[in-house]
């Protein structure tokens, strides 16, 4: 059974799920069902050495850049369907081929045009991040952000780290002001 | 401590346990021609209201055990709060996860009316006696006619607010199908928040303030006026016309107000539309008659037919146009009245003339015809009937048109004698 984490919970991958060699992160939110402007969310990855930053720009997973230049990070794009029912979004990673000095991938949710179209995570309702296993699809952790969210922009879903010789997923849930570009900077990207 | 302001999206916690009110606001406090209702949704898990009893709203003012009571006038004291809600946040069933404060523009669609038409839109929340949150809504560029302002919810066994404004150009309907609540198409217009829909159904009675006009639309349509409480009669009912006069060279004649009505005497230049407003009476006592400026048949008001023409207004430029007095209180001694206008001057042309007819009766609302059906070359409407049945009066709107008096009269089986006239 799935571990349901709460912000700032970590949970190890390896120990869960023993052998494991491959995940897809799940990222899903409700769509809007009001009438406006839609929820236009967008999922990142970072591929962050041991400082927290990216090593090249190339590691920032993203959906002009959707696959890490090793192959071992691949974004599936926008509103991937049949992988895992109710994501939106969807991270495939083979950890077996993450490069050695990447120490932690991390995954963010940003509004599109938040100021222009007046939204922010306080008005999306059930996100959620999840790990699932690539080998029999089964969801190993779980993270509900329900309330540890309200008027950001651009939020820190989640982490998937080393530790030691694990690996392990933190609930995250942390906000970070501007969206995704000053977030892209924030881990040593080069933002023309 | 002071209030949280907070921004769509934004929550906070409420403090304390106890009841909780919610005062809900907008300006202009009574726009015109605009209803403005205030409602709940008292909703499970799963969004959706555990039964239509969950919705709380003009029509059904409190929730299953009153832990929701809709207030429908607040005396607050505080400029702006207008409608309101009394939440009993212990009493709530465990089962209702948030309690959706919505806010709708009645018909809001079907009259172009939405929330950019207001301003000042704001939802405060009081725990005991102290504003503890409030939202201001920015309406500005609102396509909405029914939003979800601010959800009041469960929160880790506690209670929290947090700021929505969202919503639906649509209105009500789709708004209640979100909380899983089916309106029916139709029935959406007349549902919730309001209190006595328009015809055919009788009038809102005289103590509720309703500043909204009857219009009746379609032929055929009536309306039905119940007696001021305790009167006798109905007083003195204004029927009135007016219309635009609608000068052909505006800026050749600037004092048209006082030469319009001669306007024939420049060679056919700058007429205007003139309309005469007549009826005809049939009393109770078998006799029957015209009320007219033609033929200077102006009636009398103390006396039989107890129907008086209020005079001549050849402009139509003058605000009140042409009325006809009906004297309300000797309502027994009348059968039926037909209320008609016809043009007496220029060419039969209503659609020009614009012609619109209200019908004022003390204490209620105003009842409007609009001569918007207009039969090009008949220079001669039925607006209305006005019948006494059984003591109440019954108003039907008609807007038929026929050539002249003779073919009118014989449609509606009057049976007058008619000759020409002329008022000159």
């Amino acid at each position: 059974m799935a571990v349901s984490l709460s912000k700032g919970g970590n949970v190890s991958l390896s120990k869960e799920a023993p052998g494991l060699t491959a995940v897809n992160v799940g990222l899903g939110w409700d769509p809007r069902v009001t009438d406006g402007s839609a929820f236009d969310l967008d999922a990142s990855a970072f591929l962050l050495n041991e400082g927290g930053k990216v090593r090249a720009d190339t590691d920032f997973i993203f959906y002009n850049n959707l696959k890490s230049t090793d192959g071992s990070v691949e974004h599936l794009g926008d509103n991937t369907t049949g992988v895992g029912e109710g994501d939106d979004e969807v991270v495939s990673i083979d950890l077996s081929r993450v490069p050695a000095d990447v120490n932690k991938i991390a995954f963010t949710v940003t509004i599109h045009e938040p100021e222009a179209r007046k939204q922010n995570f306080g008005q999306v309702a059930n996100a959620f991040i999840r790990v699932v296993n690539k080998a029999d699809n089964k969801e190993i952790a779980r993270y509900d952000l329900s309330e540890d969210y309200s008027t950001e922009t651009a939020l820190i879903f989640g982490e998937i780290y080393r530790h030691g010789s694990e690996w392990k997923f933190k609930a995250v849930g942390q906000g970070f002001a501007g969206g995704l570009g000053p977030l892209a900077k924030n881990y040593g990207v080069n933002i023309g | 401590m002071s209030a949280v302001a907070l921004v769509p999206g934004a929550n906070t916690a409420i403090p304390g346990d106890g009841t909780i009110g919610v005062a809900i606001g907008w300006a202009p406090a009574a726009p015109a021609g605009m209803e403005i209702d205030a409602s709940a949704f008292m909703i499970g898990a799963d969004g959706t209201v555990l039964s239509d009893e969950h919705f709380v709203f003009y029509g059904a003012a409190q929730g299953p055990g009153g832990t929701v009571r809709f207030l429908p006038t607040l005396s607050t004291g505080v400029p702006g709060d207008i409608q309101g809600f009394e939440i009993d946040l212990p009493a709530v069933p465990p089962t209702v996860q948030s309690i959706d404060i919505c806010l709708t523009i009645h018909e809001g669609q079907t009259r172009g009316q939405k929330f950019s038409s207001l301003s000042g839109v704001v939802a405060r929340v009081m725990a005991a006696g102290t504003e503890v949150a409030r939202f201001d809504l920015s309406t500005g560029g609102m396509s909405e006619t029914a939003i979800t302002l601010m959800k009041v919810y469960r929160r880790n066994d506690a209670w929290k607010v947090r700021a929505v404004g969202q919503g639906f150009a649509g209105g009500l309907a789709p708004l209640a199908r979100q909380y899983g609540v089916d309106i029916a198409e139709d029935e959406a217009a007349s549902a919730p928040p309001q209190p006595a829909p328009p015809p055919p159904a009788p009038e809102p009675a005289p103590s509720s303030v309703n500043l909204s006009k009857v219009t009746l639309e379609k032929r055929g349509q009536s309306v039905s006026l119940d007696k001021k409480a305790g009167a006798a009669g109905y007083g003195e009912i204004i029927f009135n016309l007016n219309w635009n006069e609608q000068p052909q060279q505006q800026s050749a004649q600037p004092s048209r107000g006082l030469f319009g009505g001669l306007g024939n005497l420049g060679g056919g230049r700058n007429r205007g539309i003139d309309l005469d407003l007549g009826c005809l009476w049939d009393l109770r006592d078998g006799d029957k008659g015209a009320v007219q400026a033609l033929g200077e048949s102006w009636g009398r008001y103390d006396g039989p037919p107890f129907i008086r023409h209020a005079g001549d207004d050849r402009t139509g430029a003058l605000a009140q146009g042409e009325t006809i007095r009906i004297n309300g209180d000797r309502i027994t001694a009348i059968s039926r009245i037909l209320v008609y206008a016809f043009i007496y001057e220029g060419a039969p042309n209503w659609a020009a003339a614009d012609g619109i007819a209200t019908v004022r009766v003390p204490g209620q609302p105003d009842i409007e015809v609009r001569l918007d059906n207009p039969r090009s070359g008949f220079g001669m409407c039925a607006i209305a009937l006005i019948e006494n049945i059984g003591g109440t009066l019954r108003v039907t709107k008609e807007e038929r048109y026929f050539r002249g008096h003779r073919d009118m009269d014989e449609a509606y089986g009057w049976g007058l004698r008619w000759t020409a006239g002329s008022k000159d």
